[in-house]
């Protein structure tokens, strides 16, 4: 029998603490995977263009570098500001969601908790469908209305589950749970109203709430980057005492967490990122939801891992998914939320025969 | 070295006092053991020296200071507690839940490095748990979990320890090797100790000063002969002339027959 | 005797004569429908007599109805028939695709005009409630002609249908005379534009791309995707097929033109002959999809937006 000897330094340590080191290996391998799909992305569309093309343009725009214009401008426009910025805010999006869902999840302590939970998408929907419904049209920053709308409700109705949920000074989570799940229900039947006396609209809005990336344009990304980017960072640093928080809130307590404080904290970060996400492209499904487990399955529940990984592997199966949805039916475009789902439930399923371990 | 102490305190949820007027003091060097009947009130007590309810009325001081004023995670450092029956998540190694302890002594950016890594196996040594350190939580027996709570309370390094029925899942090798190491730790470290037991032998054995509660009150305080005798026990507890001198240290000792009728003198 | 046999036969001769000249002089109302008649989507139809009380189910037919004077044979109509204007005086039966089939029935109408939208649900409910009912569904411009024949036949305005008819006709042939022989080349590359989110335009099958083709341009870009009738396509695809000539399609009210607005604006379409020559057109939805008479003035438009060489 192996008898445990004192771990001294990172290698012994890492058997008792559930596989570290490949979890740096990882978080390093997956980055440079998001690179190498970021540039397969750009380069595969519906308009076939050459390889090289692709690269030579996207070499030029580097400062200092300056390669003679071989190719249409149409084709710049196409690679540029058609593909890349949906890439890019595809990586973000898939990046948020999974992010956010994996802090739901560790939140809640609950395996089936995920970013629409309490509520989100049915506001953000409700915002939407709203801005479709109004006869106004001004666009602002070259957006439209729709997107400042859809952030609208979603941030409202967190805001009213938030207070639905309070007692006193705390904010019990089962509660906030069902809270979630009661105005959700809510707001969603009066969209799906909506929808249908909607008449000739009705296209449009459910092609919205089903989820898309085909107008993305640079514009939304610089909207969409900086409340990602913080959301995560802020999430990001609180992952130690998110793995305290996996004890129950009493023992976190005892251990020195502000219970109450870090719930309000990372439910406002996972929720900003969420609404941000989903104003801008519609409710995509089951990203953040699955993401999260299968990085567990992987690589375990430790938060100081588990959330950079989903940031990384979300955005790779986001522009993936968001790659499928382009080619697969050229030049019609599959619903994202159609690829999301047939692409991941087998993957996952299939991981969780292989691996056998307890996720949660 | 700190004092807990409770001024006056009423305790209760919902507004239902489980406790009313309740004055304790605990110094360094000392363990004070908590001793009732089901549902007394023990983890009460213990929850509201950690600060997880707040009293309904009264203080609760800590080395003079009252404790709502000190910051949650500097509580942390000064007051360890070793909860009765906690959920303790399986997707952790049993070393890492005990690595937890040191999460009051690290700030937000910090991560636990080589000494901390260190300290925890010291720890789990000192509890014989370090055989587990990698294994999963629902693996384990209900003893061995018990034995990884100290572990962890042990690696927070705190000045005070409350301990909520810390043998009650363990085989009685184990009760004396859990409670010798903590009667230890007590007098050497000078920590102050205060622990919930339900076992009045073991309370008898190792506390030096014990309080019983009943009906919302402390009943009785002082030394375990002071304290466990005949009649706070029939008081308390219902059982009747059960209470018997330890044949070795002369300590209170309480002996339970089927009948539970003794001939009358003592023996 | 024989005088007043002689007399009986004159009187009898002469109201003979004056009962066929007034035969001869009916006004349409008196005038029989045929029999039976076969509608553009196979049905075959019995009719007994010319319909007085007419409901229209779609806006198309209501403006064929009006178009051949039948105003005041009209009842009802739906929601969004909004041509001509006078129609807006008529009591509505609900939406286009959502008919209140207990107004229709309290409406005692002896026709009714359908469309094939109403083909799977609403014609058998109708005729399970004896009302007989005429389904119109042209999807080209000799389409249209064919309904508005039909129409005719069957409210005996066969004389207005023919002249409307003429009068189309000669429009459509100002028309094609000078783009019949066109060869690709001549052809600017043209496509409409349905909807803009998704990215929607009109490919083969529809009545757009046939109104392209008469009008003398080329409807490329719905030649990308192999899907028939209104495809999506990819902002990129449309990008590469770099069209010459963009018409949006537009509805009524403030903010209908959206699409319109987003062909002018999106920053991405720059570099399109379409934007880079200024061939961004808004046509009137109505005028351009309504399968009606007014689709010769959609035909006008196209060539006008499309040849603006050659028509004013």
């Amino acid at each position: 029998m192996n008898i445990p000897r004192k771990p001294t330094d990172i290698e012994l340590t890492s058997h008792y603490l559930s596989g570290r080191r490949t979890r740096v290996y990882s978080i390093l391998g997956l980055s440079i995977l998001l690179v190498a799909v970021i540039a397969l992305a750009t380069s595969v569309g519906s308009v076939h263009i050459p390889l090289l093309t692709t690269f030579r343009i996207l070499l030029d725009k580097l400062p200092l570098v300056d390669i003679a214009q071989t190719w249409q401008s149409a084709i710049a426009t196409i690679i540029l500001e058609v593909r890349l910025p949906r890439v890019i805010l595809a990586g973000l999006v898939g990046a948020a969601l999974a992010t956010a869902g994996a802090t739901y999840q560790g939140l809640f302590r609950n395996p089936l908790a995920d970013p629409y939970l309490i509520g989100v998408a049915q506001g953000a929907s409700l915002g939407a469908v709203v801005g479709f419904l109004l006869p106004v049209t001004w666009h602002s920053f070259g957006f439209g209305i729709i997107p400042l709308l859809a952030f609208t409700g979603a941030m409202v109705s967190t805001i009213a589950v938030y207070l639905l949920a309070r007692t006193g000074k705390t904010l019990p989570v089962t509660t906030l749970i069902l809270a979630g799940v009661a105005l959700g229900a809510l707001l969603g039947s009066i969209v799906s109203y909506l929808v249908i006396s909607s008449g000739e609209k009705m296209h449009g809005i459910i092609f919205w709430m089903m989820g898309s990336f085909s107008l993305s344009q640079w514009s939304e990304v610089t909207i969409v980057l900086p409340y990602v980017a913080v959301g995560t960072a802020v999430i990001i640093v609180f992952a130690r005492l998110l793995n305290v928080m996996q004890l129950d809130e009493e023992q976190a307590q005892q251990l020195g967490v502000n219970v109450e404080r870090l719930k309000i904290i990372l439910l406002a970060a996972a929720t900003l990122i969420t609404a941000a996400s989903v104003s801008f492209v519609g409710t995509i499904g089951f990203v953040g939801i699955i993401i999260p487990h299968a990085v567990r399955l992987i690589w375990g529940a430790d938060h100081r891992f588990l959330l950079p990984l989903s940031v990384l592997t979300g955005a790779i199966f986001m522009i993936l998914a968001d790659l499928v949805a382009r080619i697969v039916m050229a030049p019609t475009e599959i619903p994202i939320g159609v690829i999301t789902a047939i692409c991941g439930a087998p993957f996952f399923l299939y991981l969780l025969r292989r691996r056998k371990k307890v996720i949660f | 070295m700190i004092e807990l102490e409770m001024q006056n305190v009423s305790l209760g949820y919902n507004y239902q006092p489980v406790l009313e007027d309740i004055t304790l003091r605990a110094s360094p060097g000392q363990l004070v053991g908590i001793i009732g009947p089901n549902g007394s009130g023990k983890s009460t007590i213990i929850k509201a020296l950690s600060r997880v309810i707040s009293p309904i009325s009264g203080k609760i001081l800590l080395d003079r200071q009252d404790v709502v004023r000190i910051p949650r995670r500097e509580l942390a450092c000064l007051v360890g507690v070793v909860p009765q029956m906690p959920l303790l998540p399986s997707t952790f190694t049993a070393f890492e839940i005990v690595l937890m302890g040191r999460n009051p002594h690290l700030g937000l950016f910090q991560s636990e490095g080589p000494r901390d890594w260190s300290i925890a196996w010291e720890a789990m040594e000192k509890t014989a748990t370090h055989l587990l350190a990698s294994r999963r939580v629902n693996e384990l027996s209900g003893g061995e979990i018990q034995c990884l709570l100290i572990a962890r309370v042990l690696v927070q390094e705190t000045k005070a320890i409350l301990l909520d029925e810390p043998t009650a899942n363990l085989d009685i090798g184990r009760q004396v090797e859990v409670l010798d190491l903590i009667k230890n730790l007590c007098t050497e470290s000078n920590l102050t100790v205060l622990a919930a037991l339900h076992d009045l032998n073991l309370a008898a054995q190792y506390c030096d000063r014990l309080l019983l509660i009943n009906e919302r009150r402390i009943h009785a305080e002082g030394t375990p002969t002071e304290v466990i005798t005949d009649t706070n026990i029939k008081q308390v507890y219902g059982a009747e002339n059960c209470v018997y001198t330890h044949p070795v240290n002369g300590l209170p000792t309480v002996l339970l027959s089927a009948k539970n009728n003794k001939p009358t003198g003592r023996q | 005797m024989k005088k007043r046999l002689g007399k009986l036969v004159v009187i009898y001769l002469a109201s003979a004569l004056v009962m066929s000249i007034l035969a001869s002089c009916t006004s349409p109302l008196e005038k029989e429908p045929p029999a039976e008649i076969t509608d553009q989507l196979g049905r075959t139809v019995a009719l007994d007599k010319l319909p007085q009380r007419i409901i229209s189910l779609a806006p198309s037919n209501t403006e064929i109805l009006f178009a051949l004077g039948l105003a005041d044979r009209v009842v009802a109509i739906t929601d969004h028939c909004n041509y001509p204007p006078e129609a807006a005086e008529k009591a509505s039966i609900g939406g286009f695709s959502t008919p209140n089939i207990e107004e229709i029935v309290a409406l005692s109408p002896d026709l009714i005009l359908a469309t094939s939208m109403h083909e799977d649900k609403i014609i058998p409910q109708l005729e399970s409630k004896g009302l007989t009912v005429v389904a119109l569904d042209p999807e080209t411009i000799d389409e249209v002609i064919s309904a508005i024949t039909l129409v005719g036949q069957v409210t005996g305005t066969e004389e207005e249908a023919s002249d409307l008819l003429a009068d189309m006709r000669s429009r459509v042939k100002a028309v094609t005379d000078k783009t019949e022989g066109l060869p690709p080349e001549q052809r600017p590359s043209t496509c409409y534009i349905v909807w803009h989110d998704p990215l929607m335009i009109a490919n083969f099958d529809t009545l757009q791309d046939e109104l392209i083709d008469m009008a003398g341009g080329l409807n490329m870009v719905g030649k990308l995707s192999s899907k028939s009738g209104y495809a999506e396509i990819s902002l990129e695809t449309f990008i590469a097929a770099n069209p010459a000539v963009i018409i949006a399609g537009a509805g009524h009210g403030s903010g209908e033109d959206q699409t319109f607005q987003y062909a002018k604006a999106e920053s991405r379409l720059r570099e399109t002959d379409a934007r880079r020559n200024d061939r961004v057109y808004a046509i009137d939805a109505d005028l351009a999809s309504r399968p009606g008479p007014r689709i010769v003035e959609g035909l006008e438009l196209f060539a006008r937006f499309i040849h603006p060489e050659s028509f004013e």
